[in-house]
């Protein structure tokens, strides 16, 4: 059972942490100097003069880009282990090189044919996608 | 002999009740739809009819499913039939507490009547019921069928549809226009023969609760029918608010028996089933409860709900002030439906009141009192409908004393009698009423035997039966009541002749004050008064026919000076057979002592002829008036009862009614208030949260997280 | 474990699902269509993958079909999972009739195929015996209403109202996802079965060890959550934001799918606890957040003046008495014993009347736009007496008026809080407390439905609201009057069939239970043919 002495602690602590981080600050008011001036009151920009506010808008279709990217980039990561599996799949012998992933797969009962159809079912969602997002004019650029 | 648990065409029997109630919904569409009410009386007419064809099959369906004949009454020198085993023959071995002779003829309940269950309504909680398995009990909307039921159907369904059919004649004016609210008036009839079927259908005591609350719903819908007249809803809110005392005892009876019997109750047995009930009705009779026997308590509970809705004293003053209804409500009302409910019940229940002596004594002398009193209150009226409403209250104590001395089929005999000519008598002041511009007060006209013939001579059969005059049916009921009484009690059965008497005294003076004499008409009724209308008229010859032969239903022909009324009519017939195979529990049967039919005619024919001599020329002046002076004041003014009952109750009430309105005022409603504006104030701290800021909401859902993890640091 | 999870799949088993995800695939690809007639035709593939999917779910794998439960990959087929799947169909067809013309003509598509995805969850979140699974169908059902939202209005509030849904919705699942990693760690393995519960129980009963500690916190950050879902305090500041920016079918949908999902899911990770919630941390959290979302609940409910935000905010209140049935627990074999009976029937007609009123106001119209507040619906009766009467018995299942389903409901969950409370030890008469402020909650409800059927049924108005002709919608909304008014004088069908549901729940509560009740013969044998059908299933 803890008591809420134990937490005195904390307290401790989150005083502590504000008190630093007041006191550094206030100390750097204090002790900085202050000179202004027109080059140093500009922001810092890798060493370019800015050239304008830097929260301009962008054009919505840069986000649909990415998000298309991500979708086709996932898509990816799955293929990409399913083909390096699949010519093993139909030799149980083969695939229990793969131990205890693979090889368990193969030893439950589970086909080659099983597989792609998996991967059929997979590829047939993402066209399914594919031609929503076609459909809906998301590749035109007018 | 069969035991009649299968009743041929019993799903179609069940629907019954449901046609009034379709005629009413169409009238109710109709009305919804602003058609014109002209034709608002055909559906319900027709629902009704059809239900009085299917209770007419149905009479004779349990007819054929009834055990053989010489049933109840036939156990000492009859075959007993396998449904009933005496134990009166073996009452001097045991010795039991039935004592002085009250033999008890015990039936076999499970091998009487049909239950039909339509459908399981509420499960009781178990959990059988709620997997929807065998043997789960339920709260089911069943329909239960005997003698009892076939009976009351029958005479309940058909003079409901003559009344139905009269009033498409009455409910017109002059030039034959519907009334205003015609449509709704039908809609409600049908309502209520709706709820009167369900009443006496019911299979258990919630669906007859159920049915008696709907009866006393439409009563009021119908006796404030004109509710524009402040006496005509004063009346319809008496009838309602005294109804409603008496149903309260009978909620708590109902409450009492399910108490009692759902811990007896086996796995498939409903607790309010009446088959369940009355299987358990010996157990009520051997345990105590409270300083009685169950039974006693059950019995008086529900005795008190009779009291209410068959307007016995001390509940019975609702009835004469609900004459403000129309004139077919009145008629349906103490002839066909509400009334007869309570007798009905107490039939029904036979088994749990003949368990108990003390309630069956208390009906007794309740009903000898009611008797009594309204009979004398009925002779100093001037309103025919008045005079017609303490009859029934007179009548309706008869049956009581009937149930409470052991004779229940003798009660049901006498509403089966009575339902036919009370029905008529009403219908006829109805006439009367409707021929003479609203006018029903007696001293207002006479004579009217040239002016309305036809009708003069249904009332004429009307009070006749009502009189008890042989061979009309009141003669053959009363008489047996009257004859059960004598040999439970000689001063009861003194008293009830002496009623006799008054009742063929007080109908007649109303006949004579109405028909005979100069012929005088009030100026309402216009220069011609005329006959009322054929639609009106026929169903009164339907109801006359029954006066006059219902009666037969109970004899039989037995050629024996000593048995037999003038030597031929035995007066236990069909009727009571029919009956044997019912819930009802008869006392033994006394053979003999047919004095006492001779006596009580004789009582009923003084009783006219000293009508006659008084009233025969319709005096202007009452001779009765002059010659009781102070007493016809009394009786004239109802002994006051009303005047007491409202010194005694409804002012106190009213008084703390205002206290507590006071009260309530004062503290309830500030409380309330503070009730209802602490949430208010709170809600409105709490709104102050749903800024719609996305980030603050967020921020809360965390906190609230971090306040349910210090609450388990506390709480652990 | 991956063995465990990768046992072939015989796809029957999940046959309605898919039927719904390929129906969703086909209404999208048809509302895609050039062919206006034929986008038209969109919520008819909608209609009919939800009605071969009852039809197949009758047919089906069911416990009903062969009376065995299916366990695969992480799917466990019991009676759970099948009145589950069930109230999700017959529910789905009536929020498809509801919402039929609610999209505009270019988002049909992806608004039915949503709908469809959404359904498809909850229908898995009933048989979901394994962490991930759960989570993944939680999801499932919650991510397409966040898109339903945003698209059934064309306006900048369903646009805001749907983003806000959005990011607290991806809040709560954060929430729920951290719950569960630390469940996996105490259980060892995802997997709710058994050895799962045993584990953590065994860890809940050792207090002062670091698997209490982490047991519990699993416990408590999972069911809060999850508490989002049910829109129940503290996680209900989106409830009426989200209900009023929706088109009003959407918000009647709301108040069901995610309700369901999240009350099953609740109760699927109570059970770890071996429904041990009367003593502890996870007490006192399912009693504050009961209490308060009750009371927080009705009065916000009181204030307002629209219809919508009203209902908003009663949901969060109804969630409050759910959780007092998921307190309550199951365990007794009575009407009113069985918290979990009642809660998944509470849920059921809870979502049917609510859904009801607001297919009803999506319905009505007012100069053109949806009613909202109630001086938009006064006077309705003198014009539509029949839907004036829908809106009336909507409103009196949802306070709860005898002998309506909301009656039945309030009556077996405060009913089973009652019996708990025998058992809740020193607890008791906080359980007690718990149930009388259920209980005056209730009455604080009454206020404002009374309020709307006096509108409704009472008051005059010249201008009343119109009905738009929309058919479907009507068919929706009588539907709805018409199962609320079966389960009022019938509600043992389903109270009968959430009894049958429970029956797992009450196995895995034996522990704390079944010792204090004396099973009557017939249903001892009753639970050990239900024992026995299981053992017959080799464990998951």
């Amino acid at each position: 059972m803890t008591t809420p002495g134990d937490y005195a602690i904390i307290a401790v602590l989150i005083v502590t942490a504000i008190s630093i981080c007041a006191g550094i600050m206030v100390a750097t008011h204090i002790i900085g100097p202050k000179r202004h001036g027109r080059v140093k009151d500009m922001p810092y920009e890798s060493g370019v003069d800015p050239v304008h506010d830097a929260r301009q808008r962008f054009n919505v279709r840069f986000y649909l880009v990415a998000v298309l990217f991500l979708v086709f980039d996932v898509e990816i990561i799955f293929l990409y282990p399913w083909a390096v599996l699949f010519p093993s799949l139909d030799q149980p012998e083969a695939a229990s090189a793969y131990a205890g992933t693979v090889g368990d797969l193969a030893n439950l009962g589970y086909t080659n044919g099983f597989f792609l159809a998996s991967i059929g079912i997979f590829f047939t969602l993402l066209t399914i996608g594919f031609i929503y997002e076609w459909r809906k004019g998301i590749f035109r650029w007018d | 002999m069969l035991a009649a648990t299968e009743l041929p065409w019993v799903t179609l029997f069940a629907t019954i009740p449901f046609w009034p109630l379709l005629g009413a919904v169409i009238v109710a569409i109709l009305i919804a739809n602003r058609q014109s009410p002209e034709r608002a009386h055909a559906p319900v007419i027709g629902g009704a009819a059809i239900s009085a064809v299917l209770s007419i099959v149905m009479f004779f369906t349990i007819w054929g499913q009834a055990p053989a004949a010489d049933g109840t009454h036939a156990a000492a020198d009859g075959p007993v039939p396998a449904a009933l085993v005496s134990e009166g023959d073996h009452a001097g071995e045991h010795g039991d507490a039935h004592g002085d002779g009250h033999a008890v003829v015990k039936k076999d309940f499970s091998k009487i009547g049909t239950t039909y269950t339509l459908y399981n309504w509420i499960s009781l909680g178990d959990a059988q019921s709620l997997k929807g398995a065998e043997g789960g009990q339920w709260l089911a909307f069943n329909f239960f069928f005997d003698g009892l039921t076939g009976m009351m159907m029958l005479f309940v369904t058909v003079v409901s549809t003559m009344v139905v059919i009269y009033a498409s004649g009455y409910m017109r004016d002059h030039h034959m226009h519907p009334e205003p609210g015609y449509e709704r008036f039908f809609a409600f009839l049908g309502m209520f023969v709706f709820s009167m079927a369900m009443l006496v259908m019911a299979g258990n005591f919630v669906l007859l609760y159920l049915g008696w609350e709907l009866v006393g719903l439409c009563s009021y819908l119908l006796i404030g029918f004109y509710y524009g007249k402040p006496s005509a809803a004063d009346a319809a809110k008496k009838a309602f608010i005294v109804n409603r005392i008496g149903d309260f005892g009978f909620a708590l009876g109902i409450f009492a028996l399910y108490m009692f019997i759902s811990p007896l109750a086996q796995p498939g047995e409903n607790p309010l089933d009446y088959a369940t009930v009355f299987k358990y009705a010996d157990h009520l009779a051997t345990h105590e409860y409270a300083g009685m026997s169950q039974a006693t308590l059950v019995s008086l509970l529900l005795m008190c709900g009779a009291i209410g809705k068959s307007a016995q004293f001390p509940l019975y003053v609702w009835l004469p002030d609900a004459m403000e209804g129309p004139t077919p409500v009145s008629a349906l009302i103490h002839a066909a439906t509400m009334v007869t409910a309570g007798i009905y019940m107490i039939a029904r229940c036979g088994p749990i009141f003949a368990a108990s002596e003390t309630a069956l004594m208390t009906v007794a002398v309740l009903g000898v009192i009611g008797a009594l009193l309204t009979a004398m209150m009925a002779m100093a009226q001037y309103d025919m409908k008045r005079i017609l409403a303490y009859s029934t209250i007179s009548q309706l104590a008869y049956m009581f004393v009937g149930l409470g001395v052991g004779a229940p089929d003798s009660a049901v005999f006498h509403v089966f009698t009575h339902a036919w000519f009370k029905a008529l008598l009403f219908l006829c002041a109805g006439s009367v009423m409707h021929s003479m511009g609203n006018i029903i007060d007696l001293r207002h006209f006479s004579g009217l035997r040239t002016v309305m013939p036809q009708t003069r001579t249904l009332m004429l059969i009307g009070c006749l039966a009502l009189a008890g005059v042989f061979p009309f049916s009141g003669f053959w009921s009363k008489d047996e009541i009257v004859h059960a009484a004598v040999y439970q009690s000689p001063v009861l059965g003194g008293l009830l002749m002496l009623v006799a008497g008054m009742t063929a005294y007080y109908t007649f003076r109303m006949y004579f004050l109405c028909f005979h004499g100069p012929t005088r008409t009030p100026p309402e009724a216009g220069e011609h008064p005329h006959e009322a209308p054929p639609v009106m008229l026929r169903p009164l010859y339907v109801l006359a026919a029954g006066a006059v032969l219902t009666g037969f239903m109970g004899v039989t022909f037995s050629f024996s000076l000593s048995e037999s009324v003038f030597g031929i009519f035995n007066p236990h017939g069909f009727f009571h057979d029919y009956l044997g195979n019912s819930t009802m529990v008869p006392g033994p049967h006394h053979a003999g002592g047919i004095w006492v039919a001779y006596a009580s005619l004789a009582l009923a024919i003084g009783g006219i002829g000293l009508a006659y001599v008084r009233y025969g020329h319709a005096p202007q002046e009452d001779p009765d008036q002059a010659a009781l002076g102070p007493l016809f004041s009394l009786m004239h003014h109802k002994f006051y009862v009303d005047e007491i009952y409202d010194a005694v109750f409804v002012r106190p009430l009213r008084r703390l009614g205002d206290l507590c309105f006071g009260v309530d005022r004062g503290g309830i409603d500030g409380l309330v208030w503070l009730v209802a504006a602490v949430p208010r104030g709170l809600g409105g701290l709490f709104r102050l949260g749903h800024r719609g800021a996305l980030q603050g909401y967020a921020l809360s859902m965390v906190l609230g997280l971090a306040v349910i993890m210090m609450i388990w640091q506390l709480a652990g | 474990m991956l063995a465990a999870l990768s046992q072939p799949i015989s796809l029957t088993a999940v046959l309605p699902e898919l039927l719904l995800v390929a129906g969703g695939c086909v209404a999208m690809l048809v509302g895609l269509s050039n062919r206006a007639s034929l986008r038209e035709r969109t919520p008819w593939v909608a209609l009919a993958a939800l009605i071969l999917g009852l039809v197949f779910a009758r047919l089906g794998t069911g416990p009903g079909a062969d009376g065995i439960i299916q366990i695969q990959s992480g799917l466990a087929f019991d009676n759970l999972a099948d009145y589950v799947r069930l109230s999700t169909l017959v529910l789905g067809i009536v929020i498809l009739l509801v919402a039929w013309l609610d999209p505009s003509d270019d988002e049909r598509g992806e608004f039915f195929a949503m709908l469809l995805f959404s359904l498809t969850g909850l229908m898995l979140v009933g048989p979901a015996a394994n962490l991930l699974i759960l989570f993944l169908a939680i999801e499932v059902v919650s991510i397409p209403t966040y898109v339903m939202v945003i698209i059934s209005r064309r306006d900048r509030r369903s646009i805001e109202s749907g983003t806000k849904y959005f990011y607290l919705g991806a809040l709560s699942a954060a929430m729920t996802a951290y719950g569960f990693s630390f469940l996996y760690g105490v259980a060892g393995s995802a997997t709710l079965d058994a050895a799962a519960i045993e584990r953590v129980t065994e860890a809940l009963g050792s207090p002062g060890t670091l698997p209490h500690a982490l047991a519990t916190i699993g416990i408590l950050v999972s069911i809060t959550g999850l508490l989002f879902k049910i829109a129940a305090v503290p996680l209900h500041w989106y409830v009426a934001d989200v209900y009023q920016g929706a088109s009003s079918p959407v918000a009647g949908m709301l108040g069901f799918v995610p309700k369901f999902a999240g009350v099953v899911a609740i109760m699927k990770i109570v059970s770890l606890t071996g429904w041990n919630t009367v003593d502890g941390g996870l007490f006192w959290m399912l009693w504050l957040a009961a209490a308060l979302s009750m009371t927080v609940g009705n009065v916000l409910a009181l204030r307002q003046n629209s219809i919508k935000r009203m209902l908003a905010f009663s949901g969060v209140a109804h969630a409050g008495y759910m959780l007092l049935g998921i307190m309550a627990g199951p365990g007794h074999d009575s009407l009113v014993g069985d918290g979990t009976a009642a809660v998944l029937f509470y849920v059921v007609v809870y979502g049917i009347a609510n859904l009801g009123a607001f297919a009803l106001l999506g319905l009505l119209q007012v100069r053109g736009a949806p009613a909202e507040t109630v001086d938009d619906v006064t006077g309705l009766l003198r014009r539509y007496p029949g839907l004036a009467l829908l809106m009336a018995l909507s409103m009196l299942a949802l306070m709860g008026l005898p002998p309506t389903t909301g009656f039945w409901g309030k009556m077996s969950l405060f009913g089973s809080g009652l019996t708990r409370a025998a058992q809740a030890g020193e607890n008791a008469n906080w359980v007690i407390a718990l149930v009388v402020i259920a209980a005056v909650n209730s009455a604080i409800g009454a206020a404002y439905y009374l309020r709307v059927i006096a509108a409704v049924l009472l008051a005059e108005k010249d201008e009343t609201a119109e009905p738009a002709p929309r058919e479907a919608q009507y068919m929706g909304a009588m539907m709805c009057g018409f199962l609320t008014l079966v389960f009022t004088f019938y509600p043992t069908i389903l109270l009968g069939a959430g009894f049958n549901a429970s029956l797992n729940m009450r196995d895995q509560a034996v522990g704390f239970m079944a010792s204090e009740r004396p099973a009557p013969p017939e249903l001892a044998d009753a639970a050990d043919e239900a024992h026995a059908e299981q053992a017959a299933v080799p464990p998951f």
